[in-house]
This record gives structure tokens, C-alpha cells and sequence, in this order.
């Protein structure tokens, strides 16, 4: 057994999730048992849903069930999870590598099964401060994090934000692990070769660049989120929006609509992001879908970064 | 002149959420979502609470300074539009 802190998640797992350990057993907000199952889990009926995303002979990716009365997805070609209230239980595949899931559109789902919105997106912080990079798949977060990173930002998360509440207003964004996703190109742009950079799964190109060197540690404060719209607008525009665009923006770039909806939390998250959207100002930032923009992007992005009328 | 509806209510597909001044509608049917401005909410608002319109009407010419006419032009178009959307349904009065 193995202990874990992640996105203020202590985690206890009996599989290797590549992660540091937590050999301090550090306090966090959840706790969260994974445990391993030798044999398919039995699944209740028929799938409450599908994902879009399918194989060449039309399969889905992503199947959701119910066992127990409680979701189980199952992810093909890798194996079943069994989101339970304290636990989840994996079933994998001989060869499969579940962990990628696990630590993705598993564990966000089961973050909002426990009632903690999770919006997809990078977090990078400067002067104790975080800001949420958000957008659909595809919009740049990772790439455009990791140019932050090297004006001098550090990055907090990638991939999973997890919106804990703080009590005080600003929501409280945990670190995650040091590493980002990126696609071979930003990779490319921004780190040089990418040969060296593991794939993040096999079936998938995005690479992983190990980056503790420019990582943020402590939980931080969020004080702006960014919503990127990433080939918007020739020129780079940092909006400002109102309340109900931004709680519309959010829902949309949260993670996994469709499972969500499917498991009925859209309610809740519309509720949670709505507390959220009053205290954290969200803009949309667009800028040109080029490389040689970026530098723009980020000096654009900087003075309001270290602003000291934002807390 | 069409005979107006008296009594709304909002369709069961569809989520409130106030955020601020402004209020959000989530169609769970089509997934799609709409922006509700101050006044816009506020009549929302008191739709939900009432259902009839006229005393949603009567409610708002206390807390707007406008000429009533203009203010039922304004509240049947949007109205109007809610329905067209699916958002709202016109509903018998309760007896």
C-alpha cells in the first residue's frame, strides 16, 4: 500500500501510481482508497451512457454503469472503475496501464461525485497567487502554462483543477505533480527536443515534461481564472466577463459535461461555479494561433498577474 | 391580438442559477445556455414566484419607474421568447 497526496487528495492505492510518495501522511480534504481487483466487475444492465470518442469498429472509449447503484466506468481496452464513496475499485486489463485514467477523468469524476467541482485546465501562480488556465480540449492550456513557466510562473496543476472551497471567498487550488501534458509541436516550440519526452499513453501523442524545477508546492488563493479561446482574434484580448458568461464559459470547460450530465451533477457544478464566478474575476483571453504569438501572450497576461488590486 | 397566457411555468428540463444580478438558464434537454441581464432575472424571477403574470406585472411597477404599458410590451417579449425557447410553459390558472 502506497500513500499519496494529490490535488489535497490523500490517497491510499495498491497500484503504483508514479507519483511521489507521501511519506508524511500530510492532512488533506478527502481521503481516497484505491484498491485492485483481480476479476471484471459484474455490471448492472445496460450503459447510462457513452462517450462520443470510438475505436475504428465504433466502440466507445468511455461506457458508463452502474453497480451497486453506484457508477462504474469502463474504459476500453484497460478496464472498470468502480467510483464507490470512499474507494475506487479498478479492475485492469492484463497489459493495460490504468493509472493515466486514474489520475484523470477518474479521479475528477470522483471529485464531483464528493461535490467538488473540477474544471479542466492548467494553474500557474506568481506572487502566492493562482491563476486557472481553461478551455476546452485542444485550446492551448498546457502549451500556453509552459511558455508561463519560462517568463518566470510556476505551475501549481495541469490537466485536473479541482475547486475546493475555501470558506473565505477564493477557492483554495492544490498542487498537483509536476508535469505537463503536451502535444509534440508546443513540445517542440518551447522545450526543443521531444524525443526524450514519454507519450502519456500509448494510444495518445502528448508528451510528458517533467518539470519540478518550475513547480509551485503550497496550496494558492485563486484569484483569476482565464478562459482561453486560442485563434479568437488577431490580435491578443484579455475580456473581461460578466458573472453569467463566465459561469456559462465555466460549465462548458468543465471537465466531462456529458458524464456529468449523465450522472446528474450538473446542477450541483452549475451552484458551485456560481459562488465561484462571484468572488473570482473570469476573463477570455484570445490570441492568434501561433507559436511566434506567445511572447505577446504571456507579456500581455503578466502586469495583470502581479496586479495588487487583485487579493 | 392573440389571446395572451395568464400563467407560466418553468419547464422541468431547465435549471435556475441566480450568479450576482444576472441569472443563468441551463436546458438540460439541449444542453444549451442562457444569459439572463438584471431586468431580464428580476422578471424571471418573479415569474417563478408568482406564475401569473399579471401579478408579476404589479410586483415589477414597484420596483421599476416605467410607464406600465411599456413595461408589459417588455415583459411579454421575453416571455414571448422563453417560451419559444422551451424554457417556460404556459400553464391553466389554479382554481
Amino acid at each position: 500500500m502506497t500513500h499519496y497526496h494529490y490535488h489535497d487528495v490523500a490517497i491510499t492505492s495498491e497500484i503504483d501510481l508514479g507519483l511521489p510518495q507521501d511519506k508524511a501522511k500530510l492532512q488533506a480534504r478527502l481521503h481516497l482508497h484505491i484498491e485492485r481487483r483481480a476479476n471484471a466487475i459484474v455490471m448492472d444492465g445496460a450503459p447510462l451512457w457513452q462517450s462520443t470518442l470510438r475505436d475504428a469498429h465504433n466502440n466507445p472509449h468511455f461506457s458508463l454503469y452502474t453497480v451497486a447503484g453506484e457508477p462504474c466506468l469502463a474504459v476500453l481496452g484497460t478496464g472498470q472503475f468502480w467510483l464507490r464513496s470512499d474507494r475506487i475499485v479498478v479492475y485492469c486489463q492484463v497489459t493495460a496501464n490504468p493509472v493515466p485514467f486514474l489520475l484523470g477523468r477518474i479521479l475528477a469524476t470522483w471529485l464531483e461525485l464528493r461535490g467538488v467541482p473540477v474544471l479542466h485546465g492548467a494553474t500557474v501562480t506568481m506572487q502566492n497567487k493562482a491563476t486557472a488556465l481553461v478551455g476546452e480540449s485542444g485550446a492551448g492550456k498546457s502549451t500556453l502554462a509552459t511558455a508561463l513557466l519560462q517568463c518566470g510562473y510556476q505551475l501549481l496543476a495541469d490537466d485536473l483543477l479541482p475547486l475546493f472551497g475555501s470558506g473565505m471567498g477564493h477557492p483554495l487550488i492544490a498542487p498537483g505533480f509536476p508535469i505537463s501534458r503536451l502535444w509534440p509541436d508546443s513540445a517542440a516550440h518551447l522545450l526543443g527536443d521531444v524525443d526524450p519526452l514519454p507519450r502519456v499513453h500509448p494510444r495518445y501523442n502528448k508528451r510528458l515534461w517533467h518539470n519540478a524545477d518550475y513547480c509551485d508546492q503550497h496550496p494558492r488563493p485563486l484569484t483569476r481564472l482565464v478562459i482561453l479561446a486560442r485563434g479568437a482574434a488577431e490580435e491578443v484580448q484579455l475580456i473581461p466577463l460578466t458573472p453569467a458568461e463566465s459561469l456559462i464559459q465555466l460549465q462548458r470547460a468543465a471537465h466531462d459535461p456529458a458524464l456529468a450530465a449523465a450522472l446528474g451533477l450538473e446542477k450541483q457544478r452549475l451552484q458551485k461555479l456560481a459562488t465561484i464566478v462571484a468572488t473570482v474575476p473570469v476573463y477570455r483571453l484570445e490570441y492568434p494561433n501561433e507559436f511566434r504569438d506567445l511572447d505577446a501572450v504571456c507579456a500581455r497576461l503578466a502586469p495583470a498577474f502581479s496586479a495588487s488590486t487583485e487579493p | 391580438m392573440n389571446q395572451r397566457h395568464t400563467h407560466y411555468r418553468v419547464s422541468d428540463h431547465v435549471y435556475a442559477q441566480d450568479v450576482l444580478d444576472e441569472t443563468v438558464l441551463m436546458d438540460t434537454h439541449g444542453g444549451h445556455y442562457f444569459e439572463l441581464n438584471p431586468s431580464a432575472a428580476d422578471i424571471f424571477r418573479l415569474l417563478q414566484k408568482h406564475g401569473d403574470v399579471q401579478r408579476l406585472l404589479a410586483e415589477l411597477q414597484q420596483a421599476y419607474d416605467a410607464e406600465p404599458q411599456a413595461l408589459a410590451r417588455d415583459v411579454y417579449l421575453l416571455l414571448d421568447d422563453l417560451e419559444q425557447q422551451g424554457l417556460i410553459i404556459p400553464v391553466a390558472p389554479v382554481s
